[in-house]
């Protein structure tokens, strides 16, 4: 019988750190997956934990080095190996979007998931409408897929914006090479700042605090609910409905992010008690 | 099913006879207290008792047991394939066993858990309530499966229900201290049953789950005030699955073993994510969290044992009675 506990053994093939404190992985490893689902990453001697695939092409991953795995998995390089288990999860409803506008609005490491949305929708990008892109970070030393976005910014493809907290000299000169493309605030002003199509899917992802900003924005601005989905975190321990770590709602709606989720949309969000 | 009967002076025979089936597992009494341990001699053994402090859910489902063991990054399962007999299970810790089959044995399966469960014999024994059970109101009073076979106690003898093949076999090795059932056995089965469906106090829990949800902060902080976040209601818990996942190395610092244990929502690090958020904080989210897996979504078998063990005296049914007023 298969053993859904058993990690698979799998080669890093490159590395890089992004930020001071997350790293980048990519993985030798075929998965069939979904953007927006996850891995539960394996380091021996350290532990478990969920970790959202940040690609479309390939298997790679984006670590922010906050506890004990994660330390662990900082420390390994290219040629070394780390277990896998997965991917588990729902994903995000990419079929469903086919044919419509789409947003995707990150804020901090809640860029990692999206950028597999982004990849997916690059990689079948006839398929889908206008696509924008809102990305909010701290400052510029935070911000992840630095060059690739910069790159993005070029193209006519997504319609790529940053909000940024902390202005320096660096994001003085990116606002003279792309005008209108960098604001200052959270990444909630940049709906006040570009024009969008409150008909679009969003799909959102960021720290748990987000989440109710968005929300609220989106409903003042008349967005629908059922067009709307995020991806949430929580601890799951082991990605098969059994450990319960990641249990919300209550009674008889309650969800499991790991088996139900992890990405809910803003109906949901009403019918289960605190999902956000 | 299939009926039998056996006289009480012939349960020692039964008792010895188990054994060729696998380890047995029975009420044990130490310290006053009832829990299921090995037992070997049957002079160990209380038949009689009203509830174990920990449920017999650890023989299935260990509070701590390596999953995998590795070396480096190579992960190789370690699997336990012993034989067991658990007897002497109360109804509702039966049920209990069934709601747990409903999470581990759902794809995909856990196998520690199915392969125990499956190589496990299960015989029921009828209970002895008391004023701490509820089990009326979870609809965990009497069960008619998750057992191959069960033990009613009608005074001067048992009456048998068999319910598997396997629990036949068990039946048939030892064929004589069994013996048929008449119409008086029958009669004394279902008085015996009556007396002990008398003795449990009758409890309504309709429209609870949404009473949970409706309830404010303020509610719950009047519980939560007196929880001192032991997570005993949760250790003592027959149907609580929660389970933390944590690797230990050897001494060469490339092999171990990955462990797995039971884990509490009633303590603070189970809503915890890598950021230093916490989902459930505060004691009055994971009190009211506790009680919407226990009552909102069911999973409850009403063995009182949360309400027991608690140290600050938090009753279970007190908390639904207010939930209603």
């Amino acid at each position: 019988m298969e053993n859904e506990f058993l990690p698979r053994r799998v080669r890093i093939e490159e590395t890089k750190m992004m930020t001071s404190l997350e790293k980048w992985f990519k993985l030798d490893a075929q998965l069939d997956f979904k953007p927006g689902q996850f891995l539960e990453i394996s380091v021996a001697g350290a532990g478990e934990a969920p970790i959202s695939i940040c690609s479309w092409n390939g298997v790679e991953i984006c670590v922010r080095k906050v506890g004990r795995v994660s330390s662990a998995l900082h420390q390994r390089e290219k040629g070394d190996f780390i277990g896998i288990r997965g991917p588990y999860g729902n994903g995000f409803p990419m079929k469903e979007i086919e044919g419509e506008k789409l947003i995707l609005v990150a804020g901090g490491l809640g860029m990692a998931p999206l950028r597999s949305v982004l990849q997916y929708v690059l990689k079948n990008r006839k398929k889908y409408g206008e696509v924008t892109f809102f990305y909010g970070i701290k400052c510029l030393e935070m911000m992840l897929f630095r060059d690739e976005l910069l790159k993005l910014m070029e193209e006519e493809n997504v319609n790529l914006h940053i909000a940024y907290e902390i202005e320096d000299e660096e994001i003085r000169n990116l606002k003279k090479r792309f005008p209108e493309r960098f604001h200052k605030g959270m990444v909630t002003t940049l709906f006040e700042k570009v024009k969008v199509n409150t008909e679009s899917f969003v799909v959102v992802c960021g720290p748990p605090i987000m989440y109710k900003f968005v929300l609220k924005k989106m409903e003042e601005l008349g967005f629908y609910k059922e067009r709307i989905y995020m991806t949430l975190e929580r601890r799951m321990k082991c990605g098969t409905g059994k450990c319960r770590h990641c249990v919300v709602g209550i009674g008889s709606s309650s969800k499991l992010i790991c088996r139900d989720g992890p990405v809910f949309s803003a109906i949901d969000a009403e019918l289960i008690r605190e999902l956000v | 099913m299939k009926f039998l009967k056996l006289k009480k002076d012939q349960i020692e025979d039964f008792f010895d006879s188990i054994h060729s089936f696998g380890i047995v597992y029975a009420p044990v009494k130490s310290d006053g207290k009832i829990s299921f341990r090995r037992a070997q001699n049957f002079s160990d053994v209380s038949l009689e008792y009203t509830r174990s402090q920990i449920p017999p859910k650890h023989v299935i489902l260990p509070m701590e047991e390596p999953i995998l063991k590795f070396r480096e990054e190579e992960y190789f399962e370690v699997v336990d394939d012993e034989n067991k007999v658990l007897l002497g299970v109360h109804h509702c810790d039966i049920i209990a066993f069934k709601m747990l089959d409903e999470v581990y044995l759902q794809p995909p399966k856990d196998i520690y858990y199915h392969e125990r469960i499956k190589r496990t014999l299960i015989i029921g024994l009828s209970c002895i309530p008391d004023n701490y059970c509820f089990c009326k109101a979870t609809n965990s009073f009497y069960t008619s499966d998750g057992f191959d076979i069960f033990l009613h106690d009608c005074g001067d003898f048992y009456f048998v229900r068999v319910a598997t093949p396997r629990g036949l076999k068990v039946t048939e090795n030892s064929k004589n201290l069994f013996e048929k059932v008449d119409e008086k056995d029958m009669e004394l089965f279902v008085k015996a049953e009556k007396e002990r469906f008398e003795r449990v106090k009758g409890k309504n829990l309709w429209m609870i789950g949404d009473l949970i949800e409706l309830r404010d902060e303020n509610f719950w902080k009047i519980f939560s005030e007196r929880c001192l976040n032991c997570g005993n209601c949760t250790l003592v818990c027959p149907t609580c699955q929660c389970f933390e996942v944590y690797d230990e190395l050897e001494e060469d610092l490339k092999s171990g073993n990955r462990f797995r244990r039971w884990d509490s929502c009633m303590l603070r690090a189970h809503g915890l994510v890598a950021d230093g958020h916490n989902f459930r904080e505060r004691t009055e989210e994971r009190l009211r969290n506790r009680l919407s897996c226990k009552l909102g979504e069911m999973r409850c078998v009403g063995c009182g044992r949360c309400t027991v063990y608690c140290p600050t005296g938090i009753d279970i049914l007190e908390i639904v009675r207010a939930l209603k007023e």
